[in-house]
């Protein structure tokens, strides 16, 4: 077993682990940050994603030792208090979502995509850069339309991003 | 002017026309007072105005300036062409944003921004002012104008507490679970789990078909410290058998002594976390004898081939049939027919949650949270097993990510639930992926045969169908699909003589169940395809074949059910604009030589909502609290699609009571009465007819005790209903009212079951009470040598009877549409070989073109406010018109479905070495 630190949403947490532990176990079964799905432990689906030292990494594919002093950000750690993050708005009021299981590694792939990309998106650079993302229920579109919507209110700086 | 008449024919809204024109004679002259089209102003006749603008081959003109004697052969569209009997999203956008005031110039504005819109569907400002430049507004300044038209392909969705009190239905409220969805708060299968609680691993068969006996569990036990206990089928206390239809239950939850699948459950392992996370499985004491195996339904049949259920003779589970007329007399006396032969695959429903959940006791009750689509027959199931009365098995339903069918059947539920009873231990269990593609049920594969027969004039006289549906170890939902796809295997158009025949055949396959459409999708491939080589033959365009054999009102069915609300053919007609267009882009980029061929295609859909010719109640309870909030009963679980915010839409402008008052208590099975489940496209129509009718019910109540007429309107306030009626106003204080039995100060609780009856032998009665209808238009392009299919854009107009919350309809839409895909293109499950998500393929975002969504509302007269369900519709007609527009480009036909680039290719190969 190995002890290891880092800041999760803000928060210095430590925990001891085994070597093989992933950093997804650690933030579900040790933290029980919860929001972070895992559809296939095998980095095809996305539903895991997090951002790791501000970069959206698949949190089944990293072990939890490798995250030894980082700064973690889940989707727990998205809104300020009871506002919500532009994204989680925009996606909840596109209708990004239909059963909600993909939207958190969705909703973190695409903050980090957005803060990539200050000057905008077009919808082809936000297609291209999901491609590690699946959702079986929407086709897509309406997340895409959130995306976008996001990264346009994020640009002006409007707070809404309807 | 000259006395000289000119005949012209052209096309107007695409409906073909000729007019006596004379020479210099303006086209808007000829539309309004020839063709009494007056939806096309005049304002000026100079070309100043705008406000007769039309559409002539896809460029705005004024039709005052143009002559229609030099249009032959031309296409116009006007503004009575932009709506498909409801309103387009343009002309919605109009009222929404206040846009028209007189209304002299809207037509020519409408239709230049409806092709504008057409190019670019997201214009800027700039681009909606270039495109208007021409028509003169006197009365909004214009603003208005932009607003709509930037607007009118946004989504306009708004909060519960915007949405006026009465119009909920129809409105796009932001669905009422959707933030703790966007913020990570939702609770799925894996996100609970008690401190205490136990693991469980489960010993999987490794061969299609084997005996095994299971060893030394007390050493096993003993050498791996951390390991509690080992169940097997031994150790079930009831009936060892489950199954979502209770007569044809034949699934062991733990197999007994034989597997019949490969990933069939023999043992449960439970141990303490950390023990069960480091257990070598491989070390179990299990000893295997694989026996003779078949995986397809060919092979089961061979008459040396063992049944692999007592009394299912030749392995045939059960058989579905329907015949009306004399089909043979039809066929033989056909002007043209046409036969063919497809195979589809098995396709795994891939929801992105994989199974998970636990058990713990509550007292001497059995309490189960997962993720399921059916709590109330989770609960049946898993107490026939456990030797449980119903009533000490509670079932909670924890969010779904996904369903699409499978968590219908239990899964964990009856393991999880052993351990627990047996321990006394709390026990949880999160499937792999791999677990879940092995063990959870997948969409029929099929093997398909049909003949269908036309007269000269180009009606359908008879078909012939017959489908052997590969139901694999168990039955599941195989009855189902062998009894539904008969009764839809013609698809929505008139076919008087008649037969289909659907079998469920066993095989040592994965257990085949309930799929988005019950086998419905695999038929409509069969049918559709047949249609295009039909259309062929007679020579007629493929969308007018089919928009001329199309059910109507009053039509009788296969079944011999009478139809009404039927909107299969305004779903057709409102495809024929595009249908022109895609037809003469494909033309134009077909015209020289390169490797990639353009195609079109189209597919119809029909539906009937519910269980087939069996009950299937849904009860609704309602509840005003002391403190004034409206609690809903809805059990009608939402994996998704939006059950939780349309029943709630329903159920609010049936009582009358607005929509932000209203609080939902879930499906859990010791609170909530049961709403039948998640499936057959039943809850906006079962579920929310029973909404409907608890809501008026509550409003009954309500006003009965204020003792005013149903013209009263009812608010809340502050904990007090408050009901005006003229200038009568009660406060009724809801805390002062004694609370019934149920904890409510008011309260309503009603049942809806469709009215359907029995088949008969022929399959004649009336299986459904509702119907839903929908029609495709697929544009591709194949590359001729890779054998690759890019899609370009797809026109789907679904008749939904009302919309109760239309954009959770277009979400259903392109959903299913992306699903559709994925059977179509790409979507092949291998047992033994793809049980991953790298090896087994889904659309992904590069994968899904544009999708136009046209929603067309023919009320239903038994839906409530006229809805149908469409939760499986969107999904059926994506494959054929595909297959269709591939057929369209590279002339071949796909007979094996996934139509994959290699099979693409070799077909064009076999063509090419043919020739």
């Amino acid at each position: 077993m190995t002890n290891v630190t880092m800041t999760v949403n803000g928060q210095k947490v430590s925990g001891s682990v085994e070597g093989r532990t992933l950093l997804v176990q650690f933030l579900r079964d040790t933290l029980g940050l919860t929001g972070t799905h895992v559809g296939c432990d095998t980095s095809q689906c996305g539903a895991c994603t997090i951002h790791l030292d501000g970069k959206s990494v698949k949190a089944c594919s990293l072990l939890a030792v490798q995250a030894e002093g980082a700064e973690i950000t889940t989707i727990e750690g998205l809104a300020e208090g009871d506002v919500l993050h532009p994204v989680q708005a925009a996606f909840k009021e596109h209708h990004g979502l239909q059963c909600g299981f993909c939207t958190p590694g969705m909703i973190m792939a695409a903050t980090d995509m957005i803060r990539r990309h200050p000057e905008g998106l077009d919808e082809g650079t936000v297609r291209e850069e999901l491609e590690g993302n699946i959702c079986r229920c929407t086709g897509y579109h309406n997340i895409v339309k959130a995306i976008m919507a996001a990264s346009e209110a994020v640009k002006t700086g409007s707070t809404k991003a309807a | 002017m000259s006395a000289e008449r000119l005949s012209v024919s052209f096309e107007v809204n695409g409906e073909p026309v000729v007019a006596e024109v004379s020479p210099l004679q303006r086209l808007s002259s000829v539309l309004r007072d020839g063709l009494g089209l007056t939806g096309t102003k005049v304002g000026c006749d100079a070309g100043d105005c705008g406000a007769c603008s039309v559409e002539v081959d896809g460029a705005v003109v004024c039709a005052c300036l143009v002559p229609a004697a030099g249009l032959s052969g031309s296409r116009v569209r006007t503004v009575e062409g932009l709506s498909n009997g409801s309103l387009s999203a343009l002309q919605e956008s109009f009222l929404r944003h206040g846009a028209a005031q007189c209304g002299i110039c809207t037509p020519g504005v409408l239709v230049s921004a409806a092709a504008l819109l057409e190019k670019n569907p997201a214009p800027s400002e700039t681009e909606v002012q270039d495109a208007l430049g021409g028509v003169l507004c006197r009365c909004t300044g214009y603003r208005k104008i932009i607003d709509a038209v930037m607007n009118a392909n946004r989504s306009v969705a708004s909060d519960a507490a915007m949405v006026e009190q009465g119009r909920a239905v129809g409105a796009s409220p932001i669905r009422l679970d959707g933030e703790r969805k966007v913020s990570g708060a939702e609770v799925f299968g894996a996100d609970e789990r008690p401190a205490d609680a136990l693991s469980v691993a489960v010993v999987r068969s490794p061969h299609w078909h084997a005996d095994f006996e299971i060893g030394d569990t007390e050493a096993f036990i003993a050498a791996h410290p951390g390991i509690v206990a080992v169940f097997t089928a031994a150790d079930i206390p009831g009936e060892n058998r489950f199954g979502v239809i209770p007569p044809f239950a034949d699934q062991p939850a733990l197999a007994g002594g034989r597997a019949r699948f490969r990933g069939e459950a023999v043992a449960l392992i439970a141990g303490e976390r950390a023990a069960i996370e480091a257990l070598d499985m491989d070390a179990f004491p299990v000893s295997w004898k694989a026996l003779p195996h078949a995986l397809t339904p060919d092979e089961a049949r061979r008459p040396d081939f063992p049944d692999l259920h007592e009394g299912r003779t030749g392995n045939q589970l059960t058989q579905g049939f329907v015949e009306s007329g004399d089909p043979e007399a039809a066929l033989a006396g056909a002007f043209v027919s046409v036969s063919g032969e497809i195979e589809t695959s098995y396709v795994e429903h891939a929801y992105i949650e994989p199974e998970a959940g636990f058990a713990a006791m509550e007292g001497d009750t059995l309490v189960i949270k997962a993720c399921t689509q059916a709590p109330y027959m989770d609960r049946d199931d898993t107490a026939r097993v456990l030797g449980l009365p119903p009533e000490r098995v509670r079932i909670v339903p924890l969010a779904a990510g996904g369903g699409f069918g499978s968590k219908l059947d239990i899964s964990l539920q009856p393991l999880v639930g052993l351990v627990t009873l047996k321990t006394g231990r709390p026990a949880a269990m999160v499937y792999t992926r791999g677990d879940s593609m092995r063990s959870t049920t997948k969409r029929h594969p099929a093997a398909m045969r049909a003949s269908i027969g036309a007269d000269a004039a180009g009606r359908v006289t008879g078909m012939v169908f017959e489908g052997d549906f590969n139901t694999g170890a168990y039955a599941s939902w195989g009855p189902t699909v062998a009894n539904r796809v008969p009764v839809h295997a013609s698809g929505p158009y008139r076919t008087p003589n008649y037969r289909a025949t659907g079998r469920a055949i066993h095989t040592n396959g994965p257990v085949s169940g309930a799929f988005r459409g019950f086998g419905v999708p695999q038929a409509t491939i069969m049918q559709e395809t047949l249609y295009d080589r039909l259309a062929e033959k007679l020579g007629r365009d493929r969308l007018a074949f089919r928009i001329d054999n199309a059910l109507v009102d009053g039509d009788r069915t296969t079944c011999g059910q009478a139809l009404s609300g039927v909107g299969i053919r305004d779903c057709l007609e409102a495809l024929k604009p595009h249908w022109a267009r895609a037809q003469a882009e494909a033309d134009s980029a077909n015209a020289g030589d390169g490797r990639l061929r353009r195609g079109i295609g189209v597919a119809s859909c029909w539906y009937g909502c519910g269980n087939t010719a069996l009950p299937n109640p849904s009860k609704i309870r309602v509840g005003v609290t002391a403190s004034g909030a409206v609690m809903l009963h809805q059990g009608a679980v939402d994996i998704g699609q939006g059950s939780n915010t349309v029943v709630t839409q329903i159920c609010a402008d049936a009582s009358g009571l607005p929509l932000s008052a209203f609080q939902l208590v879930g499906g859990d099975t010791g609170v909530t009465p049961d709403a039948g489940k998640t499936s057959a496209s039943r809850q906006t129509y079962v579920t929310g007819k029973a909404a409907e009718k608890a809501g008026r019910a509550l409003r009954e109540k309500i006003l009965r005790f204020a003792n005013v007429s149903d013209a009263a309107v009812i608010g809340l306030e502050d904990g007090a209903l408050v009901i005006r009626e003229g200038a009568v106003r009660r406060r009724v204080e809801l805390a002062e009212i004694e609370a019934g039995s149920d904890g409510y100060a008011f309260c309503a609780e009603e049942t809806y079951d469709p009215p359907t009856t029995a088949l008969d032998g022929k399959g004649q009665g009336v299986p459904y009470a509702v119907y839903g209808y929908g029609a495709q238009l697929v544009e591709l392009e194949v590359d001729t040598t890779l054998g690759t299919v890019r899609l370009l854009r797809i026109v789907a107009a679904h008749d939904v009877g009302r919309a109760i919350n239309p954009l959770l309809v277009e979400g259903q839409i392109e959903g299913g549409i992306a699903q559709g895909i994925g059977l179509a293109l790409m979507e092949e499950y291998v047992p033994g070989r793809t049980e991953n998500l790298h090896d087994y393929l889904i659309p992904t975002i590069g994968d899904v073109p544009p999708i136009e969504t046209i929603l067309v509302e023919v009320p239903d007269p038994e839906g409530p406010f006229g809805a149908k369900g469409l939760g499986e519709h969107v999904l059926i007609p994506t494959a054929p018109a595909i297959l269709n527009a591939i057929r369209h480009a590279v002339g071949v036909e796909v007979t094996k479905v996934p139509a994959t680039p290699s099979r693409i290719l070799a077909a064009i190969r076999a063509r090419e070495a043919g020739q």
